[in-house]
């Protein structure tokens, strides 16, 4: 913050520690995750398998079973019919006596046996028809065609299942080329499936009884393989993961030869070129500041050297002859300056180079800061006006809170206009110190740039009063401490800089 | 006006330093060397060291020890900021206080005045010698004994006791004695005040870990008693 | 995957559930009709055609002057059937002879008399009217393209309103009365003129 143009809300600029508040991410559970996705596949297809091939088989079966009773029968049925010799028309007596006694011949099971002729109606049992005889089986046998046949039809009352029979009888019309005439006489069979039926359901429980363990089963299966694919995932969760927690050195096992194998291949290949990569850069950065470094230290040495005698050259100058007098004070002021300047580089490159401590200790905050603006000599109440909230115990590095506090309030000395308010107070568990001043505020341009090192708002401005690195330091201490700075523009006018540091 | 031996080896410093003290009045020697400068201590008998931490050869810490080994001679550590741990280490070897380069001649002046203070200006003449338990603390004439024997104590352990014992079983803050005691600022470096601490208990202590005299009151700083 | 899941478990419970306990079916023919043996024998019989109930022409039985008084035997047995042949006594074996051609104005007069009691107590009737002559049968000389033979028959009524199934109660009458396995292609001609050649349509 070198110049402060027009007053703007503030941005925070890149400051406190980098906000990656990961948690420690232990196994999630996913209720469709890939593991749940799999497994249900894997029922899916087994059920699939299983539904199908016992729908199949119990189809087939079921038709077997079916067909094998009803040619069974049917067959049956009409080879009781074949040998009957009768009169036309039928003698009723005759026909009752006929029936009964194909009646005791049920094949493969009792059956009730009906004849019908004209309007002669004859049964096995006490009613004359039956209600399970449909017209249309009926309609089958009576039709006159060419070549009569037999027929059946499955018919389900009440919920049972029964097989009707029908088989017209016909007769010779001649000894020896007659065609086959219908008598007009037709028997009609009835026969419960509940067997059948019995024997189906059987087979339907025990479909149902086989594909639920088989299910079970599966899951088995499923489980291993699901194991195998998440494990490799896992593991390439983990490693992705601690590649982004900063470990470049993260590597998969890759072993085998298929999709995930080749998956962790590739990862452990871009892994090894970021690490390469990011090497690297970092140490063309640990170059760049083991430079900067070596520079300020090497620059220490001579300064100290000239800064023990400016005090020479300042008393003596008096004694010389203008030029030489301003040219030696000239020396002696930039010297002190240069001075300053080598201090500060030295404290970066020492964050740079995380080798800044922190040497805390419990101090009362108010005196903390009352000390430095006394220090500072900042005591004229038109330029400093401190709010302190008094009885804060802090823990800090009062060496570095000087610096922090100084540093801010020296800023708005600079930059921003007098009276400059300096507010101390506890939040929460946080310690707040706000430095505030009325000049023109910060550009909104600027704002996030207030904190770079050597940053210059103005470009005509070539150099400024302080290092233009004093809010860099700021930053740093405060980081050092755990705390967040805020760079921004009062409504009212003047930037306003926040501390927060925990208690 | 005080004798100053300064050892350093950068030339410039060296040179620097000298110039500027000898400016003000006071009577300096310089050597490049440790070895040379513990050599110089007996003939010239400074009144104070101004000790350069990185020496070449034998190293700032170690003629510290050395010269503590014989004398109490106030030492002022010249340190560069960031040496931090060669300062914990010199301050535990004895030294009295430190100065961080670069520094001005006035700032380095100001603190030898500080480090020389009591010790320049013995009390007010009456010889009272007051009793802390077994420590027996004779202000006027700048002596402490424990049981009748008595202590070698460095100038800073010495004003420390003092100004402790001034006011027995007040506390004072960490940053009170380094503004009474070393007269450097309140943001000062406070290890000052725990490497002292640490020495004088260790001399003055039946058990310096479990401190009678100077008690430590954590968060608040350090007292003297009560016994 | 969710949506396709639910159709795969539909379509699944779907045939499951479809394909379950016995279900009724269509009318299925099965093998063929029974071939039962109608008394009295072929040779000792003549076979009249009334209608069943809905009209459908069914055949009736009925004795030719019984040689023999046993006549309940199965019919069929070629033995008998040669038998009785060499005795000239064939109803349907042949044509063009004198006795079958008589046996068919026979038959036509004993259908045309109209069912008996046993017939009507099955439920027979006949809707043919009931002239006090009797049908003449005529065979025509020559074959159809088919080889068939065409009988003539002439009538003492009109033919002109004869319902189908009284039609169909001559000429099946006519057909197995003229030959054994009814191949023959009758003609009506009634006191109204004729009605075109009809066969026995089983």
């Amino acid at each position: 913050m070198k110049a402060c143009v027009s007053p703007e809300p503030g941005t925070e600029p890149d400051a406190g520690p980098p906000s990656r508040s990961r948690r420690a991410r232990g196994p999630r559970l996913h209720p469709f995750g890939l593991r749940t996705r799999l497994v249900l596949a894997f029922l899916l297809v087994a059920a699939v398998g299983c539904g199908t091939t016992a729908a199949l088989t119990y189809r087939a079966a079921r038709n077997a079973i079916l067909e094998q009773t009803q040619d069974t029968a049917v067959s049956a049925f009409r080879d009781q019919v074949d040998p009957l010799v009768i009169s036309l028309p039928v003698d009723t007596d005759n026909l009752r006596s006929v029936v009964l006694s194909i009646a005791r011949q049920g094949k493969p099971r009792p059956w009730r046996v009906y004849a019908e002729y004209g309007t002669v109606r004859v049964s096995s049992t006490d009613r004359p028809t039956s209600s399970v005889i449909t017209p249309e089986l009926r309609a089958r046998a009576q039709a006159r065609q060419s070549t009569p046949h037999g027929s059946f039809q499955r018919v389900v009352k009440n919920g049972t299942p029964y097989l009707t029979m029908a088989v017209p009888a016909v007769f010779r019309t001649h000894v020896t080329e007659g065609t086959a005439q219908p008598t007009g006489l037709v028997f009609y069979a009835v026969m419960e499936l509940d067997d059948e039926e019995a024997n189906i359901e059987a087979m339907v429980s025990a479909a149902r009884d086989g594909a639920l363990p088989a299910l079970a089963v599966a899951l088995i299966p499923a489980l291993i393989a699901s194991r195998g694919v998440l494990r490799p995932v896992r593991e390439l969760r983990h490693a992705a993961h601690s590649m982004g927690r900063g470990r470049l050195d993260t590597r998969i096992h890759a072993k085998g030869s298929d999709e995930l194998a080749d998956l962790a291949r590739t990862f452990n290949e871009s892994a090894a070129e970021l690490e390469r990569s990011v090497a690297e850069l970092r140490n063309a950065e640990a170059r760049a500041r083991r430079f900067a470094s070596d520079v300020s230290h090497e620059l220490r040495t001579p300064l100290a050297g000239m800064l023990a005698v400016t005090e020479v050259l300042d008393e003596d100058a008096g004694s010389l002859d203008s030029d030489t007098a301003r040219a030696v004070r000239l020396i002696s002021a930039e010297t002190g300056k240069l001075a300053v300047l080598v201090e500060d580089l030295m404290e970066i490159s020492r964050f740079d180079a995380r080798a800044a401590e922190l040497h805390t200790d419990e101090v009362d905050a108010a005196d903390c800061v009352r000390k430095t603006l006394q220090h500072r000599h900042w005591t004229d109440p038109e330029q400093v006006v401190p709010y302190l909230e008094e009885g804060i115990r802090a823990r800090l590095d009062p060496r570095r809170f000087d610096v922090v506090v100084a540093n801010l309030v020296g800023n708005a000395l600079r930059h921003g206009a007098a009276p400059v308010t300096v507010r101390l107070y506890a939040e929460g568990d946080e310690l707040v110190t706000e430095v505030a001043d009325r000049g023109p505020g910060i550009h909104p341009d600027v704002l996030p740039h207030v904190f770079d090192r050597f940053y210059k708002a103005d470009q005509a401005r070539t150099r400024s009063a302080g290092s233009g690195l004093g809010l860099a330091i700021t930053l740093e201490n405060v980081r050092l401490h755990g705390g967040t700075v805020l760079a921004a523009n009062h409504p009212a006018g003047g930037a306003v800089f926040t501390v927060r540091m925990p208690l | 006006m005080p004798r100053v031996l300064l050892i350093e080896d950068d030339p410039s410093v060296r040179e620097g330093v000298e110039l500027g003290l000898r400016r003000r009045g006071h009577d300096v020697r310089t050597a490049p060397t440790g070895e040379a400068g513990l050599a110089a201590l007996g003939e010239f008998r400074p009144d104070l060291l101004l000790l350069d931490l990185m020496l070449p050869g034998m190293n700032g810490v170690q003629v510290c020890r050395r010269v503590r080994e014989s004398s109490q001679l106030p030492i002022i550590m010249l340190t560069a900021r960031g040496d931090d741990f060669d300062v914990v280490v010199g301050l535990e070897a004895g030294a009295d206080d430190y100065i961080v380069k670069p520094a001005r001649t006035e700032v380095i002046e100001a603190r030898i005045r500080a480090v020389l203070r009591r010790i320049e200006e013995p009390g007010t003449g009456r010889s009272a010698v007051e009793f802390h338990g077994e420590l027996a603390i004779d202000r006027a004439g700048l002596t402490v004994a424990k049981a009748g024997e008595r202590l070698a104590l460095a100038p800073s352990e010495l004003k420390l006791l003092l100004h402790l014992t001034a006011a027995p079983e007040q506390v004072f803050s960490r940053q009170q004695l380094l503004e009474h005691v070393w007269e450097h600022s309140y943001h000062g470096d406070a290890r000052l005040v725990d490497a002292c601490v640490r020495r004088l208990r260790n001399k003055i202590e039946d058990t310096p870990g479990e401190p009678r005299y100077i008690q430590t009151l954590r968060g608040f700083g350090y007292r003297f008693g009560p016994l | 995957m969710r949506r396709g899941t639910a159709a795969v478990v539909a379509l699944l419970g779907t045939v499951l559930l479809a394909a379950c306990g016995i279900q009724k079916s269509d009318v299925v023919e099965a093998g063929g009709a029974a071939t039962v043996a109608v008394v009295p024998a072929p040779e000792f019989r003549m076979v009249l055609y009334f209608l069943g109930p809905g009209g459908r022409p069914t055949p009736v039985v009925r004795d030719v002057a019984p040689p023999f008084p046993d006549s309940t035997f199965a019919a069929g047995d070629s033995e008998w059937a040669q038998d009785l042949k060499s005795r000239g006594l064939g109803s349907g074996t042949g044509h063009g002879t004198p006795g079958a051609r008589i046996t068919t104005d026979k038959v036509l007069a004993a259908l045309i008399a109209g069912p008996a009691v046993a017939d009507t107590a099955a439920g027979l009737t006949t809707d043919l009217p009931a002239p006090p002559e009797a049908p003449h049968a005529e065979v025509l000389k020559g074959l159809t393209p088919e080889g068939r033979h065409s009988v003539r028959l002439r009538l003492p009524f009109p033919v002109g309103d004869l319902s189908d199934a009284a039609v169909q109660q001559l000429v099946c009458t006519t057909a197995y009365a003229q030959d054994g396995g009814g191949r023959v292609d009758v003609s009506l001609m009634g006191t109204d003129g004729p009605l075109p050649a009809t066969r026995c349509d089983t």
